[in-house]
């Protein structure tokens, strides 16, 4: 799995991250493994719900934002930004 | 009474009179306060022939049972009157430090009407209402009359004024408020209204506190809630509301050109982490507010510099920056501070500035109109020199000051096809063809395309509110269920308006419905259950819909200008369609039992309470 991060989540992890993943796993548990590794993220990325996400952070597969449950796997490119709502 | 002094302040600039008039409970539950208690008392006191620059037009100002209680975020007040902008329901919620400096003067609310004949200020405070000549300080700016009028009152007193625009009554003038932070009353002109009374400032400062029913469970109910928002709003504090921007661009809801294009390379280049990354140096919080989502920043090089102060947010960005194609971050946060001295709408002055700026292109307007200007697309310059102009209401700043509306009109050649406005109100920057509930939010809006009306993208992307019947997000680009989302999130909202709390504790569901309601009885000892709080943000609601019916708004009206409804953008990875206004609206007048017209059907009125006005 190729992960690209924008914005401030490039400079606390590496711009680009590769997972190697054996089997399918939600986004939830992509996050506890990315914070396992890149421990910076962590208050980004501690999101258990998609309300919590939505506070911090958006992840796209092919341009579409994933929810907290969504499938990843091994073969998927993801993008993450940071999400601010409102304005 | 608990919550409330119970008491309102009319002041007649006609006659130099002041006088103070007792609330009924009754009404206050009614119409809890804030926009709610502000547009009943402007629907019973105008009547289609009321000016909205005339003394007839009051202009009120109302703090709600949240003010000064330690309520999150609640360091807010509303301001409406009859809109000159757009001639209708005209509305600004602000936030700072006033409203609670307001209420500890022992008032709940304010209503000004008439006009003086020479320019005063009103200065508020524990002893009493004092009408001051402000001869000397007409013709200032925002930030040095605000110096001025703290020497001549009190140091720890927040100021509410006009600058040069409201003054000479432009359209688009906004009411500035100094304080602990710098926050504007922007939209909807109420900046002209205050000039047209010849009212440069109202400045308060008390020390009265408001009797609460249950102090005790209060502090107790508020202690986990603030945690939890302090929790979830940690990365909207680090970056503030321009931290938004590069991931709204993605989505393709951030405008650009004048809402013609959908994808910009320069996007991270204004974006609130290139402000938290080069110019940031703090942060500002509106009273009580943990949050803190104001920005300080400084310039201190370059030729924007020097430049001290709050920084520009997301909106503000979007329109000054976005929409014109300006990428260079200190030169919108001095337009920013500009529209803050000359007491300027951040979001029509970018908005009719990129209106003006395609006009340009399209040839319609050349540098004979601009006095040699270059009004081309990211000119920084050029956009600056257009906000003084606007502020000083010289040369072609004088019809752009009137909003893009008249302006398209004035200038003809069928500009008002890229005019982007509903009812005259010039949207903020949220693109409803990327989420159609703000599209339909904005058509049906009391104050035109306002964003805050519904914060339907939110509820597209990721929140819900079950207490009011929201258990899922809204899917985008559905019809289904888009009506019904978008009335019960502008319901709630207009209680949000009414109590007063500001939006952003909806991030990360910091605050629910539930909490709400349980400080809301706490604070005045009411039984208010959910359903109660329902119907008083539903009659908020239709009660601004009268307001604007009685002066012939109907379906005509409700509606998406040109840009939203015919020009499908493209751009990499973009998703977003028209949103389809007219079966929206139909379905959305079936769940709010207005007729087909969007008039409110009388059996609606009755069951809302609202037969008697
Ligand atoms: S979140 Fe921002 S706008 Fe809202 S009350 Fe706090 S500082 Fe003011």
């Amino acid at each position: 799995m190729d992960i690209q991060l924008h914005g401030p989540l490039a400079s606390i992890a590496e711009k680009n991250i590769q997972i190697s993943l054996s089997k399918a796993i939600t986004l939830r548990q992509l996050l506890n493994l990315l914070v396992v590794r890149q421990p910076g993220l962590a208050p980004y990325a501690s999101c258990k719900t998609d309300i919590d996400l939505s506070a911090h952070l958006m992840v796209y597969k092919k341009d579409i934002p994933l929810k907290i449950d969504s499938k990843v796997e091994n073969n998927d490119h993801l993008q993450f930004f940071i999400h601010i709502m409102g304005g | 009474m608990f919550g409330y002094h119970g008491k309102i302040l009319r002041v007649n600039l006609s006659k130099h009179t002041t006088e103070t008039r007792n609330i009924d409970e009754e009404d206050f539950r009614k119409y809890i306060g804030g926009v709610g208690l502000g547009a009943k008392i402007l629907y019973e006191e105008t009547d289609s022939n009321t000016d909205p620059l005339g003394p007839d037009n009051p202009l009120i100002a109302f703090t709600g049972p949240f003010t000064g209680s330690a309520a999150p975020s609640s360091g807010r007040h509303h301001i409406v009157a009859r809109s000159p902008l757009t001639g209708i329901f005209g509305e600004s919620n602000v936030g700072g430090s006033w409203a609670v400096h307001f209420k500890r003067t022992g008032f709940d609310g304010i209503v000004i009407t008439g006009k003086s004949d020479s320019p005063v200020y009103l200065w508020i405070h524990d002893k009493g209402v004092e009408i001051r000549d402000a001869t000397n300080i007409w013709g200032q700016d925002t930030f040095d009359s605000s110096d001025h009028l703290k020497d001549a009152t009190h140091k720890k007193a927040t100021v509410a004024v006009i600058g040069q625009a409201g003054e000479q009554l432009a359209k688009i003038a906004g009411i500035t408020h100094i304080g602990s932070n710098v926050r504007a009353a922007a939209r909807t002109g109420m900046g002209a209204v205050m000039g047209s009374k010849n009212l440069k400032a109202i400045v308060v400062y008390g020390t009265q506190k408001t009797p609460i029913a249950n102090p005790e469970g209060l502090k107790k109910s508020f202690k986990p809630v603030r945690l939890h928002l302090r929790e979830v709003t940690k990365t909207f504090s680090k970056f503030g509301t321009s931290g938004g921007i590069e991931n709204y661009e993605k989505l393709g809801n951030f405008p650009l050109k004048n809402w013609m294009q959908a994808r910009w390379k320069s996007v991270s280049k204004v974006s609130g982490f290139t402000m938290h990354d080069s110019i940031l140096t703090g942060k500002t919080a509106c009273h009580s507010c943990a949050i803190a989502c104001g920005r300080l920043i400084k310039i201190e090089n370059g030729p924007y510099a020097p430049l001290e102060g709050e920084g520009p947010e997301y909106e503000s960005i979007g329109t000054l920056g976005g929409e014109c194609l300006v990428d260079n971050l200190p030169a919108i946060s001095k337009a920013n501070e500009l529209c803050n001295r000359y007491g300027l709408d951040t979001i029509s002055v970018g908005a009719t500035i990129a209106f003006a700026m395609e006009a340009y292109e399209r040839g319609i307007i050349t540098v004979d109109d601009t006095d040699g200007v270059e009004l081309t697309w990211g000119n920084a310059d050029a956009m600056i020199t257009m906000v003084h102009k606007i502020g000083k209401r010289e040369g072609i700043g004088k019809l752009m000051g009137e909003g893009s509306l008249i302006m398209a009109r004035t200038i003809g050649h069928n500009a008002e096809e890229f005019a982007v406005h509903v009812k005259g109100l010039e949207p903020s920057a949220h693109d409803p063809r990327r989420f159609w509930s703000q599209g339909l939010s904005y058509a049906t809006a009391a104050r035109g395309a306002c964003h805050n009306a519904s914060w339907g993208h939110a509820y597209e992307l990721a929140l819900t509110m079950p207490e009011i019947g929201i258990p899922e997000p809204q899917e985008s680009y559905t019809v289904s269920g888009m009506a019904e989302t978008t009335a019960k999130l502008q319901n709630t909202m207009c209680m949000q308006d009414a109590l007063v709390i500001c939006r952003f504790t909806q991030i990360g569901k910091g605050v629910d419905v539930n909490n709400v309601i349980d400080w809301l009885n706490l604070i005045t000892g009411w039984d208010m259950d959910t359903d109660e709080f329902l119907e008083t943000g539903e009659r908020i609601f239709n009660l601004k819909r009268l307001f604007n019916t009685r002066l012939g708004i109907s379906r005509k009206d409700d509606t998406l200008p040109p840009r939203f409804t015919s020009l499908e953008r493209t751009g990499e990875g973009l998703n977003n369609k028209l949103p389809p206004i007219g079966q929206l609206l139909s379905d959305y007048y079936e769940f709010r039992n207005w007729s087909e017209f969007g008039i409110p059907n009388q059996e609606k009125i009755d069951s809302l309470g609202l037969k008697i006005l």
